[in-house]
């Protein structure tokens, strides 16, 4: 399995950004931060959200003392349930927890056969840090078809926001396939940068400016015009966005065996 | 042809009538109900008490106008995090009751109820470090340091 991302404007060959060309250093970083950030936010989240109670607290606390109970007690094929609705970065927490969680996920056949072969685009999620967007069993199904979503053809590449297969004339030519800067996409679509970019998967680059190495991101079009729809706000049944936007479409590819 | 309402008898003997048209969402009782023909006895569920059968019925009686799942899961189960705002609210009971539902809904047979099931138990893991994680479930930590270090490194796919 190979895989680079490509990114260009209407002239194929231009900005081309490989992110295998980009020193590890500054992505390592990044990731870093992407992974902490990550978990504070979900944190931040879940306290706006209805919180569960621990088992301490349990009505039926007296069958508790006797028997320590939790999800890992659930049926083998429930427990599999769960765990394909977990994304990578859960999971990988999932399996420092203890001895039991880690041969669960391990013997997992979707876990087991992603790591295996498909360990490159597993690192290239987590490079532009959209891993958290799609869980395991979404990732799984993706992975294991081989057609491109919107024609039908075989699709080597895949799309990062949508995590959808896609084959290259659609990733160039097809609305579905546009990404762009996230500032200029919101501004059109009217999305506020501080509250809505979360909802979204962002992809997180690298760019070389001619100095140094500056974090981009940039988002799909066609999601960013669906949220702003939902979020119903004005202005988002116009075609195209600005011409400062550009038209740049991005992909990711993954030439799957 | 048949009668609009069947009575149910829970693990610990109470006797629950259901309107019919809800008990078959749960396609263990509409398979059962095809091969018995009508019954006015109750049906005895033994693997679910009265509190969780309840439970189990309000949700059906809720999402009984749902359009019936087809087999294809591929829409149904995309989006993780996206449980409606009511089986948010209808989910926050503590653990034990919500392992027990789940386990309820995979024995009746209830796709729609064990997928937000999941999906919630999902949501309790996500964003949570391994020691919250073990906090919230009760788990022990049965691992050595060494071992400990080993899983760390493993899991850093973006560190060469």
């Amino acid at each position: 399995m190979s895989s680079g991302l490509a990114y260009r404007l209407e002239e194929p060959g231009m900005n081309v950004l490989n992110l295998y060309s980009v020193p590890r250093a500054p992505f390592r970083r990044a990731v870093k931060r992407y992974r902490k950030e990550i978990l504070e936010h979900q944190q931040a989240q879940r306290q706006e959200q209805p919180c569960y109670q621990p088992l301490a607290s349990s009505s039926l606390r007296k069958q508790k003392q006797q028997q320590e109970s939790s999800w890992i007690l659930l049926p083998l094929e429930i427990i599999r349930m769960i765990l394909l609705d977990l994304d990578m970065l859960a999971l990988s927490h999932l399996r420092s927890v203890n001895k039991t969680t880690k041969q669960i996920i391990d013997s997992l056949p979707e876990y087991h056969l992603l790591q295996t072969h498909a360990a490159d685009t597993l690192r290239l999620l987590d490079l532009t840090q959209c891993t958290h967007h799609f869980s395991l069993g979404q990732l799984y199904r993706e992975l294991r078809h081989p057609r491109c979503h919107t024609c039908g053809d075989f699709g080597p590449f895949l799309y990062i926001p949508t995590c959808s297969r896609s084959c290259f004339a659609c990733n160039r030519t097809h609305r579905q396939y546009c990404i762009a800067p996230i500032e200029a996409v919101f501004q059109w679509y009217g999305l506020s940068l501080d509250n809505d970019w979360h909802r979204l998967p962002v992809i997180r680059t690298l760019d070389f400016n001619g100095w140094a190495y500056q974090e981009k991101m940039l988002v799909s079009m066609a999601q960013a015009k669906a949220l702003a729809l939902q979020l119903n706000t004005p202005r988002c049944d116009a075609g195209e966005p600005a011409q400062g936007a550009g038209r740049l479409r991005g992909g990711l590819g993954g030439l799957s065996a | 042809m048949s009668a609009t309402t069947l009575r149910f008898q829970s693990s610990d003997g109470v006797v629950i009538t259901i309107d019919r048209d809800v008990a078959q969402r749960s396609v263990l009782i509409k398979n059962l109900l095809e091969d018995l023909g009508d019954t006015t006895e109750a049906i005895p569920i033994p693997n679910v008490n009265e509190a969780v059968l309840r439970k189990v019925i309000e949700w059906c009686e809720h999402h009984k106008g749902d359009p019936p799942s087809t087999g294809d899961d591929d829409d149904s189960r995309r989006k993780t995090t996206d449980i409606d705002e009511w089986d948010q609210k209808f989910m926050q009971v503590d653990q034990e009751m919500l392992f027990e539902i789940i386990l309820a809904a995979n024995y009746l047979d209830i796709k729609g109820l064990l997928d937000v099931g999941c999906k919630t138990v999902a949501n309790m893991i996500k964003g949570k470090s391994p020691e919250e994680i073990r906090k919230t479930f009760n788990i022990q930590n049965d691992f050595t340091p060494e071992e400990e270090d080993q899983i760390r490194r493993e899991n850093e796919w973006a560190e060469e």
